[in-house]
Parts: C-alpha cells; sequence; structure tokens
C-alpha cells in the first residue's frame, strides 16, 4: 500500500534529549500522519515516555532538561521561545499510565478540562461532556452517576474517563502513554476498540511495551532502544519483515 | 555534591548568625538594654495587661501566617530546587523552625525582666514572627510536596497554567495540612503566652512583696486553648492523608 500525500500532523526533525548528563533520546526524525495510529515499542529505559513527555512540554518540569532540535506541531515549533506551554498542552490531549483523576465528581472531572478550554455556559459544559464520554464508551457506564466520585469506578472505566477528559479538552492529537499497563484482561480490549474508533477523528500517538497490542492497535510503529530510533515503518513491515537485526530480535522476544 | 551540601549549610548558618549579632546590636547599642532588673518603672502591670497586648498582636499574627504560607507556595513552586538562593533558604527555615519555641520565650521573658518599655511591643512582634513564619513555612511546603507529582502532570497536560494547577489543585489538597500547620503554630503561640503571663506575675508580686502567688485563671484559658488546638492540628494532618 503506497502512502497518501497527508501533510503530517506532528514533524520530528534531528530531536536530542538530555536529563542532565544522560542522553535519553538520540537524533530522532519521523512524522505523525493524521488519520492513524503511530505506536512505539521498545523495553522500558528506551526513552518511550520521555519522547511523548516533550510534545505537550511536560518535560519542562524536570530539573535539568536539555533539548535540541525541532517538533513542528501545526506548523509551529512547540520548543520556539514564544509559544507557550500551556497552550500546547491544550491542543494535546494525553491519557498516563495511571488513571490519574481529580478529587471532584465523574461530571466535573471531565467539564474541568472543557472549562480549561473557555467553555462556561452550563448548557455547553454538560454536551461536551456527554459527547466526550459517548466517544470514550462511558456514557452508558455512568450516566446516572455524573455527581458522584471517581472512586466508586474500576481502573478501566477510571482510564477511559481519563481519555474522556482528554477529550473534552478537544485536542488535535492525542497522546496514550502506556495506558493498558495496569488494566487487566477485560478492560484492555476495550481501550484498544476506543483507540480504533478514535483514530479516524485524531492522529494518536500510542506508547506501550506489549508487542501484540502495538501489532493489534498502530498503523505506524516506532521502535526505540536506548533512545535511538532503530526503525520507523508500517507496522506490519516492522512485524513481519524488519530490515534491523535489533527490532527483529525485539519483535520476535529476544530481546528487552 | 556532599561539599556543597556542607557550603550550603555554613552560609546558612552564617546568615543566620550575623542576624542574630545585628539583633543583639541594635537592642544593646540602640535601646541600651541594661541589667537594672525590677528597679525600672513597669511596663505592664498585670497579666491581663499582657493579654491586651498579645490580643493586639492578632492582626500581626493574620498577615505573618498569610505571608508565610504565600511564601513557602512561592519558592515551592517558582524556585528550582538545584538553585543555591532555594537550598540556603530552605536550609535557615528549617534551622529556624526546629528552634524550640521557649528559646523565642525566654528571648521575651528577659526583656520583660529588664522591662524597657519602647522595646517590648518590638521584642512581641519579634518573638511571634520567629515562633510563627518558620513553622507554617516549613508545613505548607512539606503539604505541597505531599501532592502527588501526577495530579499537576494531569493537569497541566490539559492545558492548565501554573496559576490553574496551584489554585485548582495544589492548595485544595494541601489545604488540611496547611491549616494543621497553622493549628500547630496557635498551640505554640499560646503556650508561650502563658508562660509569658506567669512570669509577669510573678515579677509583680515579687515587687509587691506578696509571699503567696496563685496561677490566674487566664493561663489556664490559655493551656486549653493550646491543647485544643494541638489535637485539632493533627486531626486535621491525619485525618484526609489517605
Amino acid at each position: 500500500m503506497k502512502t497518501q500525500k497527508k501533510v503530517p500532523t506532528l514533524q520530528v526533525n534531528g530531536l536530542n534529549v538530555w536529563y542532565g548528563k544522560n542522553h535519553i533520546l538520540k537524533d530522532l526524525t519521523f512524522d505523525v500522519l493524521p488519520g492513524q495510529v503511530t505506536a512505539f515499542i521498545g523495553p522500558s529505559n528506551s526513552g518511550k515516555t520521555a519522547l511523548v513527555r516533550c510534545f505537550n512540554r511536560l518535560n519542562d518540569f524536570t530539573s535539568n532538561f536539555k533539548l535540541t532540535g525541532e517538533i513542528i506541531f501545526n506548523s509551529k515549533d512547540i520548543y520556539s521561545p514564544k509559544t507557550k506551554g500551556s497552550d500546547i498542552a491544550k491542543q494535546i490531549g494525553m491519557v498516563f499510565q495511571y488513571p490519574i483523576l481529580f478529587r471532584k465528581s465523574i461530571y466535573e472531572n471531565v467539564a474541568y478540562s472543557a472549562r480549561l478550554q473557555g467553555i462556561r455556559p452550563s448548557v455547553e459544559l454538560y454536551t461536551v461532556v456527554e459527547e466526550s464520554l459517548k466517544k470514550a464508551q462511558l456514557w452508558h457506564e455512568v450516566c446516572d452517576d455524573l455527581q458522584t466520585s471517581p472512586d466508586i469506578l474500576s481502573n478501566g472505566q477510571k482510564q477511559r474517563l481519563c481519555v474522556a477528559r482528554a477529550l473534552a479538552a478537544d485536542p488535535e492529537i492525542l497522546i496514550f502513554d502506556e495506558p493498558c499497563d495496569q488494566l487487566d484482561a477485560t478492560e484492555t480490549p476495550k481501550l484498544e476498540a476506543i483507540v480504533l474508533s478514535l483514530k479516524r477523528h485524531y492522529p494518536i500517538i500510542f506508547v506501550t511495551n506489549k508487542r501484540r497490542q502495538a501489532a493489534r492497535v498502530s498503523d505506524v510503529a516506532g521502535f526505540l532502544y536506548c533512545g535511538e530510533l532503530v526503525e520507523f515503518g508500517q507496522t506490519e513491515q516492522i512485524f513481519t519483515n524488519p530490515k534491523d537485526k535489533r527490532t527483529e530480535d525485539y519483535v520476535t522476544g529476544r530481546l528487552g | 555534591m556532599n561539599r556543597s551540601e556542607l557550603i550550603i549549610q555554613i552560609i546558612a548558618l552564617a546568615t543566620l548568625t550575623i542576624a542574630c549579632v545585628l539583633v543583639w546590636v541594635v537592642t544593646t547599642e540602640v535601646f541600651h538594654v541594661e541589667g537594672e532588673i525590677l528597679s525600672v518603672p513597669m511596663g505592664i502591670d498585670s497579666g491581663s495587661d499582657l493579654i491586651d497586648r498579645l490580643y493586639s498582636m492578632i492582626p500581626l499574627l493574620c498577615v505573618a501566617m498569610l505571608l508565610s504560607i504565600a511564601f513557602a507556595f512561592y519558592i515551592e513552586e517558582w524556585l528550582s530546587e538545584t538553585t543555591w538562593y532555594y537550598r540556603i533558604i530552605n536550609q535557615q527555615i528549617s534551622i529556624l523552625a526546629n528552634i524550640p519555641s521557649l528559646i523565642y520565650g525566654i528571648l521575651v521573658i528577659c526583656i520583660f525582666l529588664f522591662q524597657v518599655k519602647e522595646f517590648l511591643n518590638f521584642t512581641l512582634v519579634l518573638a511571634i514572627v520567629f515562633l510563627v513564619v518558620p513553622v507554617i513555612i516549613r508545613t505548607t511546603q512539606s503539604a505541597i510536596r505531599g501532592v502527588d507529582l501526577s495530579v499537576r502532570e494531569a493537569a497541566y497536560a490539559l492545558g492548565a497554567n501554573r496559576w490553574q494547577v496551584i489554585t485548582d489543585h495544589v492548595f485544595p489538597r494541601a489545604f488540611p495540612k496547611i491549616t494543621g500547620g497553622i493549628f500547630t503554630v496557635i498551640s505554640r503561640v499560646l503556650a508561650i503566652a502563658a508562660l509569658l503571663i506567669i512570669v509577669c506575675e510573678l515579677r509583680t508580686s515579687i515587687i509587691q512583696d506578696v509571699s503567696s502567688y496563685e496561677i490566674s485563671s487566664d493561663v489556664f484559658v490559655l493551656i486549653s486553648l493550646a491543647l485544643l488546638s494541638c489535637v485539632l492540628s493533627s486531626f486535621l494532618q491525619i485525618n484526609r492523608n489517605s
């Protein structure tokens, strides 16, 4: 299949990242295209999380963080001095490894991110919350308990609530950072289904350390190893016909 | 790393010592506090007079508390932990916060015995500020640090700015511990006030050559209030830790 000419949502050119003296990411260059899921696989400590945290500038709060190269998002450099970190984060939704919820009701958790976007009227807020919860396939499970604390939810439901919260901010790209690490076997397929249903609307970056999950979910995959992007290409090719020896070792389970 | 820690410690101690010496010089040279105990006319006649003075300190106490909470937020949220001035300030605060409150009490008692009128308010202010500020800064700092980093990150990832993260998430989560710290400080201040009243009244009874002395009810009220706020503080700090 030939790749269509699409404008990349996110372009990464020669990205290098240091935490203090540790060279975490070494000269990465790739594009994230709309309409597909881009997965990053690799063993732990390969820099996957550090990479996605560059996109919404969460690394700014890490001490001794240094970055060279450029990340172009919507034809703007994310790390140019003119761009504000919070403006970038507003356009990039992120779901973390652990379901981190605020001490508010289920409704308020989702409404909070809509409010940050400047949506004030309650009718509008309610529609946004409902739509996001429906997109996260959680609406039918929580529509009667919107005002209760999210503590009553299961881990998987909490993670889907996090997805809804990220969606309520109306992002232009979604990042999943090992979202299924804390989920059990019944919840993982649900989250994967959400990812697949969302990929028509948002470009998605999906970080995982489970090889099979990446094969199931993604269209394009990148293999990160010790901060290097060893291989980046169509998922099918990465998993069936890898060019690099290390990729082959990893996808067959001999490495990591 | 170890050597720089030592240097920071030394600088913090040195600056504090210089500040103390300065205060000492000012008190002895400028105000001429000398040791003529009990001979000078009294500035304060009784315990209740002292209580009135302490009451007048309440606004000051509140302002000092608010400012130290604000300062704690400033140094925790805006200063980077690796900078030398953050480390020095941090070290100084922990030294000051660890000084037993009785030492401040003794400072005030000495001034009482010397009875320098114009100096009295100044000492009270100084003692209360030193009693209150470091402890509140310390507890607020630890309350802020107790807020999970992941919560901040989740909020930052949604596009909240630093100010919104503080007001929406950090402050509400740190609030019980901060109020706990405030009650700890209140109990410290009340205990010192009770001690001062006893000293004051003892002095009066010595001057008037009265052989019997009864502890006034004010002291009991202050001590029971101090105990109450102690209990409240531990309740606030433990109850919502989960």
